[in-house]
């Protein structure tokens, strides 16, 4: 009686990163809901970016407004009386449980056509007053909140802008030769 | 990470990695305390955002916006920055 010994075949394993892909993306479509998800977005989403380490905070302030003031519906002077009254994480939790906020989703699209990377955030919250909030610049007082979107464009992304009513951000970037 | 030594006086907020949206709740455990003067290390840290400079304010209100009672230290990189462009070295006092 012979027996067949099972030798087992040895493949090579094959390292592959993300890293090694990030080159090829020519077009991300994400969707999330909450804050938690938006640290994995920006490091993911940075990697695509001429200055990924400034890119990373234009990211994470520009999807924080799409939860926070966009879908959320809390404005600057809202945030800031819930900071003071330390009552903002527990509003963000409920708003995000109740409707009509519970179903809205935050959508973030990349396209790179070389030399330009686009971003695009989009909201499903009513929009805002964004001429007016560009236009603005730094504010001066002291309100806890609202420096997110003057720090995004003197920081990270000089030409955000955004498309009527305000629910969508966009952001274009060159990339070096 | 945040990290807070000192007594009644002065209390020292040691802030490690990024001060960012994710410690606005510690941050507020941390106003219960009353000192007369804050210091706030930002030594070790590599990453500020827009929440951070919220954080600030929340302290710079809890001592009335007495500039001398609340100092930045360690101000360097991507915090300075940032702290300078929102022209918070004209709001604090930087040590």
């Amino acid at each position: 009686m012979c027996s067949t010994r099972r030798v087992p075949l040895v493949v090579p394993a094959r390292r592959t990163s993300l890293v090694d892909v990030m080159g090829m993306v020519r077009r991300l479509d994400l969707e999330y809901r909450t804050r938690d998800e938006v640290d994995a977005i920006a490091d993911l989403v940075a990697r695509l970016l001429p200055d990924p380490a400034l890119g990373r905070l234009g990211l994470v302030e520009l999807l924080l407004n799409a939860i926070e003031h966009g879908n959320l519906e809390i404005g600057r002077a809202l945030k800031g009386r819930l900071l003071r009254e330390h009552r903002f994480e527990d509003e963000l939790a409920a708003r995000l449980a109740r409707d009509p906020y519970r179903t809205r989703r935050a959508h973030v699209r990349v396209e790179v056509l070389h030399p330009i990377v686009e971003i695009e955030i989009r909201d499903d919250g009513p929009g805002f007053a964004w001429r007016n909030a560009l236009d603005a610049g730094m504010p001066d007082d002291e309100v806890p909140g609202g420096r997110g979107i003057a720090l995004v464009r003197r920081l990270c992304f000089p030409t955000l802008t955004y498309r009527d009513p305000g629910n969508v951000a966009i952001a274009r970037l060159e990339l070096p030769p | 990470m945040i990290n807070v030594t000192g007594n009644h006086d002065t209390v020292t907020i040691q802030l490690t990695g990024r001060f960012d949206f994710r410690l606005i709740k510690d941050f507020q455990t941390l106003l219960e305390r009353k000192p007369r003067i804050w210091i706030v290390d930002l030594s070790l840290v590599d990453y500020v955002d827009s929440s951070a400079l919220g954080m600030l304010l929340l302290l710079r209100e809890q001592v009335r916006g007495d500039a001398q009672r609340v100092q930045l230290k360690g101000l360097h990189g991507q915090p300075r920055d940032v702290l300078v462009m929102a022209r918070f070295d004209k709001m604090f006092k930087v040590v």
